[in-house]
């Protein structure tokens, strides 16, 4: 099922997507985490991905782009091997901060 | 719609003719969700032909072609215009608009089917895909400024550019050096697995074909020869076949009675 949570983790919000992240509702996703960003640092939870498209790239790299402008955190979390593999095409997986679990993003940012 | 249990492309009984001359006959053409298909021939064994009736570009004279399970032959354009969102095509020449720079045709595809979409999405979305074809920073290049392979890599990234579930490649290795054409058949195989895209492509080069495909579709003298796996295409006793795999000439058989009609009838 497609579907968006977001709860409190730390200092962080964590903002949770499951199901096929396509064109159809990647605008929504797009506008949750901008929205969170204005207020505080944002990881995204990917663990229960099974499908991202372009367009759901496109959302987390203005969220990346955002966080930048705005000096926030932006932390991509538990990446689902299906995400992995279209931000390794596009070699993005170099661009996003990745943690491998909660634990790691309660973890000081590196570099 | 019903994507999963039927064909994504099911061609049955496709008959094609240029003028006089029949250019395909009796093809059936089967391309399961996911899968890789080659197309595979000479010149002239219709291979060229029949992407064409594929992408809609000819009606046949006989013969049912289905993608997605609709009949491209009888849709009306609402229901094609539809279709094409989910395609993808990249032209062996890459046919990229020379007045635009190469980000602009990277993106047109996105501005002609997704006006929902706000400029910044579009940069994004596709600069993403000229990375992925290795032109990152290019965008700003005219066609004309490109090499050969840089074009086509340019092709491919506007043919993928709103991730298509089915994309059609043709020619991806000719006239490349080949480090870059194994570079595109690396591309390809990746495409399949992170995009799930069904791919097939048109090609004559053997070790490209033998390296990506799933499965092999022999044309020749626009029949189908074969349609099975890589393996069973090597092993194949059908004497055509090792021709091509052994790039063996052809005989060509003289029908004296047709060949003195061609040389000297007005209406040949």
């Amino acid at each position: 099922m497609n579907d968006l949570t977001t709860e409190p983790h730390g200092n962080l919000l964590l903002i949770r997507l499951s199901g096929e992240v396509d064109l159809s509702w990647s605008g929504r996703v797009r506008d949750a985490i901008i929205e969170a960003l204005e207020r505080q640092s944002v990881g995204v939870d990917l663990s229960a991905v099974s499908y991202i498209d372009s367009s759901g790239i496109a959302a987390l790299v203005e969220g990346l782009q955002t966080a930048r402008d705005g000096e926030r955190r932006f932390v991509l979390v538990a990446t689902s091997p299906a995400v992995l593999a279209v931000l390794e095409l596009a070699r993005l997986d170099r661009v996003f901060t990745l943690v491998p679990d909660l634990a790691g993003l309660a973890a000081p940012e590196a570099g | 719609m019903n994507d999963t249990a039927a064909p994504l492309i099911d061609v049955q009984g496709l008959e094609a003719w240029y003028g006089k001359r029949r250019i395909l006959h009796d093809v059936d053409f089967r391309v399961e969700a996911g899968e890789i298909r080659v197309i595979m021939g000479g010149s002239g064994s219709g291979k060229s032909t029949l992407l064409r009736h594929l992408l809609g570009l000819h009606r046949p004279a006989r013969g049912s072609i289905r993608l997605f399970g609709t009949d491209i032959v009888r849709a009306g354009p609402r229901e094609l215009q539809q279709l094409r969102r989910r395609l993808g095509v990249s032209f062996q020449g890459g046919a990229l608009l020379t007045s635009m720079t190469v980000g602009e045709n990277v993106a047109l595809p996105l501005r002609e089917h997704h006006a929902e979409l706000s400029e910044n999405q579009i940069r994004i979305m596709s600069r993403m895909k000229l990375e992925v074809v290795n032109l990152g920073g290019f965008h700003d290049l005219m066609p004309s400024q490109l090499s050969g392979g840089m074009v086509k890599r340019a092709a491919l990234a506007r043919a993928i550019v709103m991730d298509p579930q089915l994309l059609f490649f043709d020619e991806p290795s000719a006239g490349l050096d080949p480090v870059v054409s194994a570079e595109l058949d690396e591309l390809i195989l990746r495409l399949r697995d992170a995009l799930r895209m069904t791919i097939v492509v048109v090609t004559h080069e053997l070790e490209s074909a033998f390296k990506i495909a799933d499965t092999i579709t022999v044309l020749d003298q626009g029949a189908v020869l074969m349609t099975d796996t890589v393996d069973a295409v090597r092993r194949s006793d059908n004497e055509r076949i090792q021709d091509l795999l052994n790039r063996r000439p052809r005989e060509v058989v003289v029908d004296t009675d047709a060949y003195l009609r061609r040389l000297t009838e007005e209406e040949a």
